[in-house]
């Protein structure tokens, strides 16, 4: 498809997928990466993708099963190349973290207020549960993220990855299990 | 099992995936321990699916399908995050070798003139041999 000169129901129809649908794409980034910049990043690389690839929609499934299914490749991709560098990350990270004053990394971490009302809410309870999902290896991740924010069940997650649905339960079991272990040091505060 | 904490068959338990034995020995060390049946409803909380609104939710950009229809977005920075990546790795490599070489260069280095001190020390400990010999000749003589 060519973004200079698009058809009028091409460009129309590409408009209406983005308004609809633009939404959920980017939070599904979001939930995947726990990070806004590279969600936005993504969602525009995938609707650029599926512009680029309008043609190829045969209007077999719904738009949304299509620019799902686009997204949760190229979010996979992502994923598991940015995993291949992780131990460069974490090098990058340990600079960092010696290069920052102690108080502006403290947003992750437990701070013990001593005081039962210093509990978070629920929504900040989220945002740090999220944030431990998005570092969970991507395996473990997607199907966890598919389960608790999108709300498939384990056998849509086995249809939608191309896994077992056996598969998908040892996953997510393992994902429940590191999560468990990160949440540690936050019992008692959220 | 009373006396020892399940520690992460707790999981196990709410995925349903210990064998009826150690459920049972589980949830009998559950009745008698509270840190247990704390730890239990902490994971019971933050495994439940959240309610919707208190997920944290981004808006998205509300000009980013005429920017591609135009033409003037590219594929962009996820991808290019990595190939930044890609070259901060080249150049942490270049750095962890350069520093290896150096190291290495060094250590040579150090080797070397070490190896012309222990030349030093051995003909010291030869001479104190010598005054050694010496003092031990006197003293035989001394027994004698």
């Amino acid at each position: 498809m060519s973004s200079l000169n698009p058809s009028p129901e091409s460009a129309a129809q590409f408009r209406t997928a983005y308004q609809q649908h633009g939404k959920a794409i980017l939070n599904l980034a979001y939930r995947m990466t726990a990070d806004e910049a590279t969600a936005r990043d993504l969602t525009q690389d995938i609707f650029l993708k599926a512009w680029e690839n309008l043609d190829s929609f045969k209007g077999e499934s719904a738009i949304f099963t299509w620019l799902y299914r686009i997204a949760l490749n190229h979010i996979n991709n992502y994923l598991n190349r940015e995993r291949k560098y992780q131990w460069f990350d974490l090098m990058n990270e340990d600079a960092e973290e010696r290069e920052e004053p102690v108080d502006s990394q403290s947003d992750w971490q437990p701070h013990d207020s001593g005081r039962p009302d210093h509990n978070l809410e629920k929504s900040e309870r989220e945002k740090v549960v999220m944030k431990l999902i998005g570092s969970l290896p991507p395996q473990f991740r997607i199907p966890l993220v598919l389960n608790r924010y999108e709300d498939l069940d384990y056998q849509a997650i086995a249809d939608t990855l191309g896994i077992s649905l056996s598969n998908v339960e040892t996953r997510i079991f393992r994902a429940k299990k590191l999560l468990a272990e990160k949440l540690k040091p936050w019992k008692g505060h959220i | 099992m009373k006396t020892q904490h399940p520690g992460d068959l707790l999981v196990s338990l709410l995925e349903n995936r210990l064998t009826q034995s150690d459920r049972l020995q589980v949830e009998a060390h559950l009745e008698t321990c509270a840190s247990c049946r704390e730890e239990l409803n902490f994971l019971l909380t933050v495994f439940a699916k959240p309610e919707q609104a208190s997920v944290p939710e981004l808006e998205p950009d509300s000009n980013l399908a005429e920017l591609i229809l135009s033409g003037e977005v590219k594929p962009v920075k996820a991808s290019a995050k990595i190939w930044s990546l890609s070259f901060t790795s080249g150049l942490s490599a270049a750095a962890v070798l350069t520093g290896v070489l150096f190291g290495n260069w060094f250590y040579t280095l150090g080797q070397n003139s070490q190896s012309t001190d222990s030349s030093a020390i051995y003909t010291i400990s030869t001479e104190s041999g010598t005054d050694l010999d010496a003092f031990l000749n006197t003293l035989e003589g001394e027994t004698k």
